[in-house]
C-alpha cells in the first residue's frame, strides 16, 4: 500500500473542482478505481451540463505522468509513498 | 457555380482600379478554398525574382468553402503571398467572422496587386467595392482602426481585417488582425499589405450563396452541429480554450523555456486556461457559426494592467511572451503582452522567439547593454520584455533587429545558424519536438516553415485526432511518425480549404454531405484526402519554385539538444530515420526536395511539375 498524490491538471481541475487528492492504493489500477468511483459522478454531471451526452470515463480520456514520467514507458510501476500521479484530459493547444 | 459566389475581387492599387474576375472553376474544384486555393493562384503570379515588398507580389485572401453557411465552426479563412519574412511561400489562417462576411459580401476572394501611393482601405458591401482614403487611419493600432471604420460605416456588424503600426513600419512579421486579435498571424502577410499602403479591408453583405441542395445541406449541418455541441474535445476547448494546454505543456515539457534550454516553466500555470476560468473569466465568445465558444472573456481587477472586458490570450502567446524568456507572469501582464502585440499587429510567435533569442545571446554575453540600448535582458526581466514589444512594433532601436527574426539575428551577430530555432526562416511554434517527436517532422516539412497548424501531431499523439481518419498513434517519443504526419497534413489542408475549425470533430460522412449538398460534387474521404495532398504538394512545389531545397528541411541544432529535466526526459527526435521515411511517402527528391513528376501528375498537376522541373 502506498500513499500517493493524484493531481488533476488543467481542465480536469476545473471540471472536478479539485486540484489534488491523497490516497492509499496498492497499484495504478486501484488509483483508477478510486478516481472513477469518487469523481466519476461529478465528471459525468459536468459533462451533461455542457451538452456532452455520451458517457465518458475520466481515466480513458486522460493522459498520465507518474512522478513526471510517461506512464506508458514504465513497466508495471510499483507505487511508493509520496508518488505523484498527474492526470490530464486529452486537450488541444493552439 | 454552387457553393461559391463565382468571382474574385482584383484590386490594382497602382491603377486604383477594382475589377471582378470569374473564379477559376478548375482551381476551385481541385483546391477548394482558403489557403489551398490562394496558393494555386499565387503559383502563377510569383517567382524567385519577385520582390515580396514590391508591387508584383500579390496578397491573396480567401474564405474557406463553407464560410458563410450554417455548418458548425466553419469560420476559418486564409491568405497567401510571397513572404517578406522568409523569402519564399507564406500563408496564414484565421478564424472569427471575416471570412464568412467576405463570402456574404459576394466574393470568393480578394487579390491585392500593385501599390497605392497613399493609404487606402478597401470597402466591400453586397458586391460593390470601393477604395477609400485611409490617411486618417494610418498610424492607428488595430483596435482603433476597426472601431473607426465601424463608426464611419454606421454598421457595427461590418467585419474588418486590418494592419497595425507594425506592418505600416514594415516589420517583416507584421500580421493582419480581424475582430480584435484574430489574425493571419505568420509569415508577414500584414507586412505585404503595409507595403501596398492598404490599411484595412472592410466587408459586409447579405448576398445569398448559391447551393446545389439547400435542404440536404441544412439537414447535414444540423446533424453536424449536434455532433460538435456534444463532442468531448468541444467541451474541453469550451472549458479552458487553447490556454488549457499550458498545464499540459508544463507536464510534457512542450513549452519552450529560456529559449529552448530549460524545462518548461512550472510558474506558467498561473496564466493557464484553468486559472483563467477559475479566477478571471466572466464570459465566453465564439467565431462564426461555432457552438464551442472557446474564446474566453476575462476581467482583470488586480495587477498593473486592468481590464474590464478583454479576450484571453491563446496558448502560443502565453508561452512565446512568457516562458520563452523565463518570465513568471501574472494574468494582468500576460494579457498586456497579448493586447500590445495585437494592437501593433505582429506575429507573437516569431516576435517572442526573437526576443527569447536576444535574451539567450545576452545570457551568453554575445550582446550587452551596449547592443540592447541599455536593456538588461536577464531571464525573467518582464520590464525589458515589455520594452521590446514596443520597439518591435515601432521597428525602432534594438527592437528593429528583433523585427527581422532569429535567422537574421544569427547572421548579424556571427552566430551558428543552428541557434536560430526556425525552419525555412519561420520560428518554431510553442510545441517542442523534444516533447513530441512528430512535431520535428511537421516543422521540417511544412511549406511555409515551422508550422504547427499544418498538422497538430502532438494532439494526435495525445489522442485528440479525428477518429474517422484512423491515424496511427504511437508513443510521443517513438520515431515512426512519417505516416501519421503525412496523413494529418493532408487532412489539415482539407480542413483549412473547407474552413472548418480544428477543434470541431465532425464525422467525415457529414462533412462530405455538407460539401456535396453545397457544391453538387460527389466527393468522399479518399477524394478529400487527395485534394489535401494536392494542396500540400502544390504549396511545397511553390516553396521549391521560390528557392527552397532539401537542405532546408532540417531542424536547428539548439532545439535538438536534450533536456534531461522536466517532461522531455532527455529525448530528441530521430530525424535521420523519420525524414527519409517521410520523403519516400511524399515522393520528394532527396537533393532538390521537389515532389516527383509522377506524384504531381497523379494529383492532376502536370503543369506544376513542368514549371518546377520535377523529375
Amino acid at each position: 500500500m502506498a500513499k500517493i498524490h493524484i493531481n488533476f491538471i488543467g481542465p480536469l481541475r476545473v471540471i472536478l473542482g479539485t486540484q489534488t487528492v491523497t490516497v492509499n492504493v496498492k497499484s495504478i489500477e486501484e488509483a483508477r478505481d478510486y478516481v472513477e468511483v469518487h469523481y466519476g459522478p461529478v465528471y459525468e454531471k459536468k459533462l451533461k451540463s455542457m451538452g456532452v451526452n455520451k458517457r465518458q470515463s475520466i481515466w480513458d480520456n486522460s493522459i498520465f505522468l507518474l512522478n513526471g514520467r510517461n506512464i506508458s514507458q514504465l513497466d508495471e510501476p510499483v507505487l511508493k509513498d509520496g508518488d505523484k500521479l498527474d492526470l490530464m484530459l486529452l486537450v488541444a493547444g493552439g | 457555380m454552387n457553393g461559391y459566389q463565382g468571382k474574385l475581387l482584383i484590386a490594382d492599387l497602382t491603377k486604383s482600379t477594382l475589377t471582378d474576375e470569374p473564379l477559376n472553376e478548375k482551381y476551385a474544384r481541385d483546391f477548394i478554398g482558403s489557403t489551398s486555393l490562394a496558393a494555386r493562384y499565387l503559383f502563377d503570379m510569383v517567382d524567385e525574382k519577385t520582390d515580396p515588398l514590391g508591387p508584383d507580389n500579390p496578397l491573396i485572401l480567401m474564405p474557406g468553402l463553407l464560410n458563410g453557411t450554417s455548418g458548425p465552426s466553419v469560420s476559418r479563412w486564409g491568405g497567401a503571398t510571397k513572404s517578406p519574412y522568409t523569402g519564399h511561400y507564406g500563408d496564414a489562417n484565421a478564424s472569427a467572422w471575416f471570412g464568412a462576411e467576405l463570402k456574404n459580401a459576394g466574393y470568393d476572394g480578394v487579390i491585392l496587386k500593385g501599390k497605392s501611393v497613399k493609404p487606402v482601405y478597401l470597402n466591400i458591401k453586397d458586391g460593390v467595392a470601393e477604395l477609400k482614403d485611409a490617411s486618417h487611419l494610418w498610424g492607428k493600432d488595430t483596435y482603433k482602426t476597426q472601431e473607426e471604420i465601424k463608426k464611419e460605416s454606421g454598421d457595427n456588424r461590418i467585419q474588418v481585417a486590418c494592419i497595425g503600426p507594425a506592418s505600416e513600419n514594415l516589420v517583416l512579421y507584421g500580421n493582419i488582425i480581424s475582430e480584435y486579435g484574430h489574425c493571419l498571424g505568420r509569415a508577414g502577410l500584414g507586412c505585404v499589405m503595409g507595403s501596398k499602403k492598404v490599411k484595412a479591408i472592410a466587408v459586409r453583405g447579405k448576398i445569398k450563396l448559391p447551393m446545389h441542395d439547400p435542404e440536404r445541406f441544412r439537414e447535414a449541418a444540423r446533424q453536424a452541429m449536434t455532433e460538435v455541441k456534444e463532442g468531448f474535445l468541444s467541451m474541453i476547448m469550451h472549458e479552458t480554450g487553447t490556454a488549457g494546454w499550458v498545464d499540459g505543456a508544463i507536464s510534457y515539457g512542450d513549452g519552450p523555456t529560456k529559449y529552448y534550454t530549460a524545462a518548461t516553466l512550472p510558474e506558467a500555470t498561473r496564466i493557464s486556461g484553468a486559472t483563467q476560468v477559475e479566477q478571471y473569466q466572466t464570459d465566453s465568445t465564439a467565431c462564426y457559426s461555432c457552438p464551442i465558444r472557446c474564446r474566453k472573456i476575462l476581467q482583470i481587477k488586480e495587477g498593473k494592467y486592468l481590464y474590464d472586458r478583454v479576450e484571453g490570450p491563446e496558448y502560443e502567446t502565453l508561452i512565446a511572451w512568457g516562458a520563452m524568456m523565463g518570465l513568471d507572469l501574472d494574468m494582468s501582464t500576460a494579457v498586456y503582452f497579448n493586447e500590445m502585440c495585437n494592437a501593433y499587429g505582429f506575429d507573437t510567435i516569431s516576435s517572442g522567439a526573437s526576443a527569447g533569442y536576444a535574451f539567450y545571446l545576452y545570457h551568453l554575453g554575445v550582446i550587452t547593454e551596449k547592443d540592447t540600448g541599455g536593456l538588461k535582458l536577464t531571464w525573467g526581466n518582464i520590464d525589458a520584455a515589455i520594452e521590446l514589444v514596443h520597439q518591435i512594433g515601432k521597428n525602432q532601436g534594438f527592437g528593429a533587429i528583433l523585427a527581422g527574426g532569429t535567422k537574421r539575428m544569427a547572421q548579424k551577430y556571427g552566430r551558428p545558424i543552428g541557434e536560430a530555432v526556425q525552419t525555412k526562416g519561420l520560428e518554431f511554434p510553442m510545441h517542442d519536438p523534444r516533447a513530441f517527436h512528430s512535431m520535428g517532422l511537421v516543422y521540417a516539412t511544412a511549406a511555409r516553415g515551422a508550422d504547427h497548424n499544418k498538422s497538430d501531431g502532438y494532439n494526435i499523439d495525445g489522442g485528440t485526432g479525428h477518429p474517422d481518419l484512423a491515424f496511427k498513434i504511437t508513443d510521443r517519443w517513438a520515431d515512426d511518425k512519417a505516416e501519421m504526419v503525412e496523413r494529418s497534413q493532408n487532412w489539415r489542408a482539407v480542413c483549412d480549404s473547407i474552413g472548418i475549425c480544428h477543434w470541431a470533430i465532425i464525422p467525415v460522412a457529414l462533412i462530405t454531405d455538407m460539401i456535396n449538398a453545397s457544391t453538387g460534387w460527389n466527393t468522399d474521404l479518399d477524394q478529400l484526402l487527395k485534394a489535401g495532398e494536392r494542396a500540400f504538394q502544390l504549396q511545397r512545389s511553390l516553396s521549391c519554385k521560390l528557392g527552397i531545397t532539401a537542405k532546408d528541411d532540417v531542424l536547428p541544432e539548439l532545439a535538438m539538444r536534450p533536456i534531461p529535466d522536466g517532461g522531455q526526459e532527455g529525448h530528441v527526435p530521430n530525424m535521420e530515420k523519420m525524414l527519409p521515411e517521410y520523403y519516400a511517402l511524399r515522393d520528394w527528391d532527396s537533393a532538390t526536395g521537389k515532389p516527383s513528376k509522377k506524384r504531381l501528375e497523379s494529383l492532376g498537376m502536370p503543369e506544376i511539375a513542368a514549371s518546377i522541373g520535377a523529375k
